[in-house]
């Protein structure tokens, strides 16, 4: 009996005291941080050992190799998840080493849409970042600022890229050059729609709308692009405006789109992409959604081609968390982390119809996609499963990846044979969500409870409260900054208080008015005890009048709005003001442009003519004017159908004839673009308004849509893996 | 599984699988790309990122010839062990499947682990199998294969398991049982006791009687013994392959082999199976039809037929949907409380039981007696149970085995030992025990009640005997219940004479055997092995959570006022589902609905959640008997009181935000600000201290950026006016708020004006606008008073940059002076009551003033020094003053007339 008492102590002190399921108390949670924190440093301490200046180590062979542009990616790329994990003294060292380089001017191609995430996002979020490691600050910062400079140099370099006649930029571009000679001017979906987040950033910091406006109009391009059902394919010509790729799918090749529209709403207050999204939500669900699952469909009918999750799909439960749609969300990642569960990691393609990993597909790059998931939905959910989640990834990484120098590609998640990569994205990605997942005190988590006020140019500015919006490359963007460098005049505009007061009014009226009668009324009661009898006729009387008054006025809302606009307007005479505060359609863009570039103001006053008459047509009917967008929304991919749904056989043939020609005959077919003279950017951007090539969504002011929904009440007992039937929620 | 296109789709869309099987990745095809800009001299490549973007999966073999070249290749990680050497499981690491399988099959009972070495949670159970190995490492062999090392034979022989750990049970001559139960030691422990001894054999009514007062439901097989004893082993059969979807043991399984005792309890046929449930009782074979006696018509008779008052759920912590069955719109109850498997009854769960069976006893039929008899059956036999401690026993019966084997009360232990518990005198010498040992006796002919040859008779002789032995001390009482609980405790002493008085007979008994104290299969070392092993679990269930019991005894008021709950499920359109969730494993449950379980007395927590209205009810009092019909009787006549969930602030496993020591104090610098956070509590208490203007933003989670800044923001504005403000957030997901505050999209921000103390004054912001520092400034403009309103207006003029602005602010002021007469003035015209005209006109004049100044005051007269603003700031104070002044005479004058 003492034999077994004492073996009963060895195992309770050697094994973890616990019930049923893994469990996680603080200290648990805070040693599993400490060893993501141990992985970073294993892998990064690899790479500056052996690896530097180059692009990626490679863990097997202890060596470093240039992959994406020879710019010592990996060290830009992890810049920021120094920050996160608090190594401030590392964070400031490198930076000072980044710095050295005085511009990104190299004869290099490189890929426009990883320079933009990997480059100008590390970039933006070390300089942002800056504030907090007790970094030398330029004056001026946030607004102004070395890495800052940096950014823009290489956005400055990119931007030729997005001169083609549809707005949608090239694949590849040389840094020095501009478009490369002979470049194929076919890019996939995520290559056009992936910029707004960096390059918003960039134009509101520096106030050169340039960025930000190209950017956005590439989406707008996307969006009117879209297939008649709702759908985006793969690959689109970015010059004729055609799919090449036409597979409809949420993972690779797309992904990073869908990402972009929810966090570039956020992140610069842009309902219209919130709106588009929703669109295009709507449509995936409705064709691409099976089981919980997304497979691939056709973009003009939506049949299944493919049904395939991808690892890089992942991402989608996360975003789905950032709109409040939680439940969907958990169910979807738990049909993901199944996979994780078979294999250990999450192949690139995995075929639901087999249930395997698919032969040709089978690795795992370390990808970053699921965990990130994981750690969004903790943040909202705080179901403890998901740290259970985040756990296996842990494990499996460190059993399987690990090597002496680094971390390692899995080559074949079914034998977990290891390759000799380690992509940057383990190390700014991969990472630094695994370590944010652990560690729920981190001021990325901040719920807005507390912040800093800065000073800036622009006055006092309130930063720091939480709310990071972070880049597919996981980069964060703390979106106050923004705010501080765009918006700000010491926190408050006067028309805009004016505006919200008068909606308040109008609101209020009426029942202030129903409630001063009341009490009036009842006072009067109280004085003549003789009329009490009628009094209460009178009172119903005049609560009818008012009630009647009531419905008068809301018919008539609009119509008294208008009344009561105009007649400010026509008294002091600042028209302009007011119409551009009041329009439905108020283009942010352009009041960004009157605000700041008077010099430009002629334009601006062009654009404002060819505005003012969409403004009548709202204010005197909305309804009329949402279906009249409509329509055009909808003509323009209709007209696209008619000829795409003919393309496919004819000219899906043609173009791989063209194809097979010789690579003179095809260079000498498509040189009318090498003659094109050097990009200049002000000029495209003059082009990209004048041309004004896709009209303005409907939703622009249309803020209840960065709104989140509140939760249903049964859905708290949907933790750990228990589910409600999404009927049953609703109920 | 997944619709597809139908061929002819597919046919057509051939031409793009290549595409988007390449494609899939997204990375890759720029990654292509890439790779040539690297080598873009070579003029070859070119040519290859156009043929890529159209067939990428060719472009994918080219990129990875190019990279190949260069790539090493790692082999595949060497298998290494798993267990430690000196472990009790056996580690087959490298996967040696036969050779495992032949260790497995030399013995009776073993139990494998499949596992896979990355694997976390094979990790974890690791620790749990090998605590469960040190439990039973006499009885059962554990083996663990490493079932993932490429190339091995188990790999070979199983390349498709689709998630590790798996866990096998296997006996000499079945095909293995799969445990699905938490992956936790006590519940495989549970288990595999299950697995060694799935069927109990009856072989009195008594017994059967037994187990009818402990299980949830008993399924009895009456397989007469015959010479190949087939129709047993088939049940035998069924009773263990039931337990991968019973896995804590809720239906007991048991056998009578007695064709005398078969027919005795009614059966006819043989072989036959009864499911006795707490409502009905179902037979197998109403035809005779021997051929569906086999395994799996068996094992899924069973699981159709099976209910239960109050039903398990075991959240698995995979995508699973236990709740889903018991959300139809109907409330739902919820009793939190330690499920430990081990112990052979759970009182708390047990009371619920009893009260659920009460609750839906309604039905005016035959079931509706069986239903009672069973609710006093179980009553006894909880009450009997919660008496037993033992840890004390174990104590004191391994003391007496080391004083003397002789010991003649150690002896009448080891005779009670036969029915597994020393003190389950139910069964043992029946006929000598107290009265409610007779009662059940009386109560035999129960299974027969259902039958329909219930004899009222009998039931009233039981009642009898129940006033019988309460009749000394409260004669008065008639319940039920109460009689129990008194009886019993009367019992209890009695029993202990009446055991010693037996002592002799037992004696007497012993002195005709032989001794075996060198025998280890002797009787007595056997029971005494057998006690030895009971203790043992029974110490590892008590190392993780003692029984947990309710409160026992009632006082006597309590006991006079018991509500009745009997039939309430049908006195109104709705009944309540009841549910019992364990709250030491699955606390998070408990914990997401703002209750923290760990400081609740035995961890134990009764809920009531109402999906139709949306709200939710905690048991506040103690859990018992009492407390839990009060509970369910008042939220069925609607008295109970909506209790608000709030999160659970020190939670052990679940964290957040300012988890740690809440917001670091980084105050003393100047340039910090902090938003105050609240909690359902806080919440209340901020509403309800006025003095200052409130801002509280309701965000579902975090609040966002933009939305923080601007509260911040707007109530560091408005403290720069000197109007003192706060701002303050809360998190809806985890905090419920009143009904007027909830919305259904967050973020919603409130205000609430520093003067008035009615939370009914609380504005809330446009949902339609954005939400800006200046929209809530606007919002808080709204709950000041005109004259603060002026002053804050006009400090904000004067804070406003361009000379322009602060025009447009001046203009937007004077209007705004306007407005407000012209409602003064409508105030004065409508109202009849002589003084309160006055008063009115009063502030008439004051306003008429302020607006001549502000007409007067230029831009360049916003200054502090300015002689204009100042006059104008004074004329404000004059009206502020009798603004205040006004209404409040006004009214009391009123309320004096």
């Amino acid at each position: 009996m003492n034999a077994i008492t004492i073996l009963y102590l060895i195992t309770c002190y050697f094994i973890n005291l616990s019930t049923g399921i893994r469990e996680y108390k603080k200290e648990d949670v805070f040693r599993l941080r400490e060893e993501v924190r141990e992985m970073f440093q294993h892998a990064y301490d690899g790479y500056l050992k052996y690896a530097y200046p180059y692009d990626e180590l490679r863990p097997l062979s202890c060596d470093g190799v240039d992959t994406w542009g020879s710019y010592s990616l990996t060290l830009i790329d992890a810049l920021d998840t120094l920050a996160i994990m608090g190594n401030y003294t590392e964070f400031n060292r490198v930076v000072d080493i980044v710095l050295q380089k005085q511009n990104f001017d190299a004869d290099i191609n490189v890929s426009v849409f990883e320079t933009n995430i990997r480059i100008i996002g590390g970039l933006l979020s070390a300089h942002l970042l800056s504030h907090k490691t007790g970094m030398k600050l330029e004056p001026g910062w946030p607004c102004n600022g070395p890495l800052l400079r940096l950014a823009e140099d290489v956005a400055q370099r990119l931007i030729a890229a997005f001169d083609t006649t549809t707005g949608m930029p090239y694949g590849t571009i040389n840094l020095r050059s501009g478009v490369p000679p002979g470049e194929t001017t076919v890019t996939c979906t995520a290559g056009v729609g992936t910029f707004i987040i960096e390059f918003g950033t960039l134009s509101r910091l520096t106030g050169d709308p340039l960025f930000e406006e190209v950017a956005y109009n590439a989406l707008k391009a996307l969006y009117h692009h879209k297939s008649p059902i709702g759908l985006v394919g793969n690959h689109i010509d970015v010059m004729t405006g055609r799919w090449t790729a036409q597979d409809a799918g949420i993972g690779g090749g797309v992904d990073s789109y869908f990402e972009y529209l929810v966090k570039g709403a956020i992140l610069l207050e842009k309902p219209e992409l919130m709106s588009m999204f929703r669109e295009a939500r709507q449509a995936i669900d409705k064709y691409l959604k099976k089981d919980d699952w997304y497979v691939w469909a056709t973009m003009l009918r939506g049949h299944v081609t493919l049904p395939v999750f991808q690892s890089l799909e992942s991402y989608w439960p996360g975003l789905l968390s950032l709109i409040g749609d939680t439940d969907t969300a958990m169910r979807i990642i738990h049909n993901y982390h199944s996979v994780w569960r078979q294999y250990g990691f999450t192949p690139e393609v995995y075929n639901l119809g087999t249930g395997e990993a698919s032969s040709s597909r089978e690795s795992y790059p370390l990808r970053p996609e699921l965990i990130e998931s994981i750690m969004y939905l903790y943040r909202e959910t705080r179901d403890p499963i998901l740290l259970q989640m985040g756990e296996d990834i842990l494990r499996s990484i460190q059993h399987s990846a690990r090597t002496q120098c680094g971390y390692a590609t899995i080559k074949d998640v079914r034998d977990h044979r290891k390759e000799d990569r380690m992509e940057s994205f383990f190390l700014s990605e991969t990472t630094k969500y695994l370590y944010l997942l652990f560690d729920p005190d981190n001021f990325i988590h901040n719920p807005g409870i507390s912040g800093t006020v800065i000073n800036t140019p622009n006055g006092e500015c309130i930063v720091d409260v939480g709310g990071y919006i972070f880049n597919t490359e996981a980069h964060p963007i703390d979106p106050t900054m923004l705010y501080c460098c765009h918006e700000a005049r010491d926190g408050i505009n006067i028309s805009e208080i004016h505006r919200i007061y008068q909606i308040l009014e109008e609101e209020d009226n009426i029942q202030f008015l129903t409630m001063m009668e009341g009490t009036i009324k009842i006072n009067a009661t109280g004085d003549a005890e003789s009329k009490s009898q009628s009094i209460p006729n009178e009172v119903n009387n005049t609560v009818d009048s008012v009630q009647s008054s009531e419905n008068k006025i809301d018919q008539n809302q609009v119509l008294i709005k208008t009344e009561t606009r105009t007649g400010y307007v026509n008294i002091d005479g600042t028209e302009r003001e007011k119409s551009k505060n009041e329009s439905s359609i108020r283009d942010i863009v352009k009041e960004h442009i009157i605000s700041y570039y008077n010099n430009t103001t002629n334009i601006n006053s062009e654009t404002k003519e060819l505005d003012s008459p969409i403004d009548n047509i709202t204010s005197e009917d909305e309804l009329d004017d949402e279906t009249d967008v409509e329509v055009d929304d909808i003509i323009i991919p209709q007209k696209l159908q008619e000829t795409v749904s003919i393309q496919p056989p004819s000219v899906t043939k043609a173009k791989e004839v063209y194809k097979l020609l010789p690579k003179v005959i095809q260079d000498f077919l498509s040189s009318d673009w090498k003659q094109k003279p050097k990009c200049e950017p002000q000029h495209m951007l003059e082009r990209i308004r004048k041309e004004k090539r896709y009209p303005d969504h409907p939703d622009v002011n249309e803020y209840k849509y960065l709104l989140t929904p509140a939760p249903s009440f049964l859905q708290r007992i949907s933790i750990a893996g228990e589910f409600l039937n999404k009927k049953q929620l609703e109920m | 599984m997944f619709p597809t296109a139908n061929t002819e789709d597919i046919v057509q869309v051939t031409s793009f699988k290549t595409n988007s099987g390449g494609s899939s990745n997204e990375r890759d095809p720029l990654s292509s790309t890439q790779v040539a800009k690297q080598q873009n001299r070579d003029i070859t490549l070119n040519m290859l990122i156009k043929e890529m973007v159209f067939c990428v999966a060719l472009a994918l073999t080219t990129y990875g010839a190019l990279h190949n070249t260069s790539t090493k290749v790692s082999k595949y990680p060497q298998a290494v062990r798993f267990f430690s050497t000196d472990s009790i499981v056996k580690d087959w690491y490298r996967g040696q499947l036969s050779n495992a399988l032949s260790a497995i099959n030399s013995v009776d009972v073993s139990f494998v682990m499949y596992y896979a070495p990355w694997d976390a949670e094979s990790q974890y159970v690791r620790g749990e199998f090998e605590k469960a190995a040190l439990i039973l490492r006499d009885y059962v062999h554990f083996s663990a294969i490493n079932c993932w090392n490429p190339g091995s034979e188990c790999r070979l022989h199983h390349s498709k398991i689709p998630s590790w750990p798996i866990l096998m049970a296997y006996t000499v001559n079945s095909r293995g049982v799969l445990y699905k139960g938490p992956r936790d030691a006590h519940s495989m422990v549970n288990f595999l006791q299950m697995i060694m001894k799935p069927l109990e054999r009856v072989s009195t009514t008594e017994h059967l009687v037994h187990l009818l007062s402990i299980c949830d439901a008993v399924a009895v097989g009456y397989t007469p013994l015959t010479d190949t004893s087939r129709y047993y082993n088939i049940w035998y059969y069924a009773a263990m392959k039931a337990r991968e979807f019973d896995t804590v043991g809720e239906i007991c399984f048991a056998v009578v082999t007695s064709e005398e005792l078969a027919i005795d309890l009614g059966v006819e046929v043989m072989p036959n199976a009864r499911m006795m449930l707490w409502n009905d009782t179902k037979e197998f074979l109403n035809n005779g039809d021997i051929q569906s006696w086999n395994e799996s018509s068996l094992l899924h008779w069973v699981l159709e037929n099976f209910s239960q008052p109050v039903a398990r759920v075991i959240p698995m912590w995979k995508k699973a949907f236990s709740f889903e069955r018991y959300v139809d719109g109907n409330p739902i109850l919820i009793l939190f409380t330690p499920l430990n498997p081990l112990y052979e009854q759970l009182p708390s769960y047990d009371l619920l039981r009893e009260v659920a069976m009460e609750y839906y006893n309604c039905n005016n039929n035959e079931s509706t007696q069986w239903t009672s008899e069973l609710i006093k059956l179980q009553q006894v036999q909880r009450l009997l149970y919660q008496q037993k401690d033992f840890v004390k026993f174990c104590q004191q019966y391994k003391f007496k085995k080391s004083v003397s084997k002789h010991n003649l009360y150690y002896k009448k232990e080891i005779v009670s030992q036969n029915n597994k518990y020393p003190w389950s005198n139910v069964t043992q010498k029946s006929q000598k025990t107290g009265s409610v040992n007779i009662l059940i006796k009386r109560g035999l002919p129960i299974p027969k009640l259902a039958d329909g040859s219930y004899d009222e008779s009998q039931v009233l002789s039981s009642l009898a005997l129940l006033q019988e032995c309460i009749s000394t001390e409260l004669p008065a009482e008639k319940s039920f219940y109460d009689n129990y609980e008194q009886c019993q405790s009367q019992n209890h002493d009695r029993n202990v004479n009446i055991e010693e008085n037996s002592e002799e007979h037992l004696t007497n008994l012993e002195t005709t055997m032989l001794p075996f104290e060198d025998d280890p299969l002797s009787p007595d070392n056997l029971v005494q092995e057998n006690v030895k092993h009971f203790c043992k679990l029974m110490k590892f269930a008590y190392e993780t959570n003692p029984p947990a019991a309710p409160t026992r005894i009632p006082t006597k008021e309590e006991k006079q006022n018991m509500t009745n709950v009997h039939g309430l499920a049908c006195a109104k359109n709705f009944s309540l589902h009841m549910l019992a969730v364990d709250s030491v494993a699955n606390h998070h449950f408990a914990e997401f609905l703002g209750i923290d379980i760990s400081k609740r007395k035995d961890k134990t927590i009764a809920v009531i959640l109402n999906s139709k209205h949306e709200s939710q009810y905690v048991l506040s009092e103690e859990y018992s008997a009492k407390s839990i019909r009060d509970f369910i009787y008042n939220f069925t006549y609607k008295s109970l009181k909506r209790s608000l969930r709030t999160h659970v602030e020190d939670a052990a496993h679940t964290h957040y935000y300012g988890s740690e020591g809440k917001t670091t104090s980084k105050g003393t610098n100047n340039s910090s600000i902090e938003v105050i956070d609240l909690t359902t509590r806080s919440f209340k208490k901020l509403i309800n201290t006025p003095g200052t203007v409130r801002l509280v933003m309701v965000c579902g989670g975090s609040c966002g950026a933009a939305r923080a800044r601007a509260l911040a923001a707007a109530a560091r504005r408005l403290r720069a006016a000197s109007v003192p403000a706060r701002a303050a957030r809360l998190d809806a997901l985890r905090h419920d708020l009143p009904w007027q505050y909830s919305g259904h999209v967050h973020p919603t921000v409130f205000v609430f004006p520093a003067d008035m103390d009615k939370e009914a004054e609380s504005r809330s912001y446009p949902s339609m606008e954005r939400i800006t520092s200046s929209g809530l400034v606007a919002l808080a403009l709204r709950s000041l008073a005109p004259p603060e309103q002026l002053r804050v207006r006009l400090h904000i003029c004067q804070r406003a940059h361009a000379n322009e602005e602060k025009k447009i602010c001046l203009k937007y002021t004077r209007e705004h002076v306007t407005t407000v007469i012209d409602r003064s003035l409508k105030y004065w015209r409508w109202n009849e009551h002589r003084e309160l005209k006055d008063a009115l006109l009063k502030r008439l004049q004051y306003l008429h003033q302020v607006s001549l100044d502000l007409s007067v005051l230029h831009t360049s007269d916003l200054n502090s020094d300015n002689k204009r603003y100042e006059t104008l700031l004074s004329n404000l104070n004059l009206l502020s003053k009798t603004w205040k002044i006004d209404m409040s005479n006004v009214r009391d004058k009123k309320t004096r007339s």
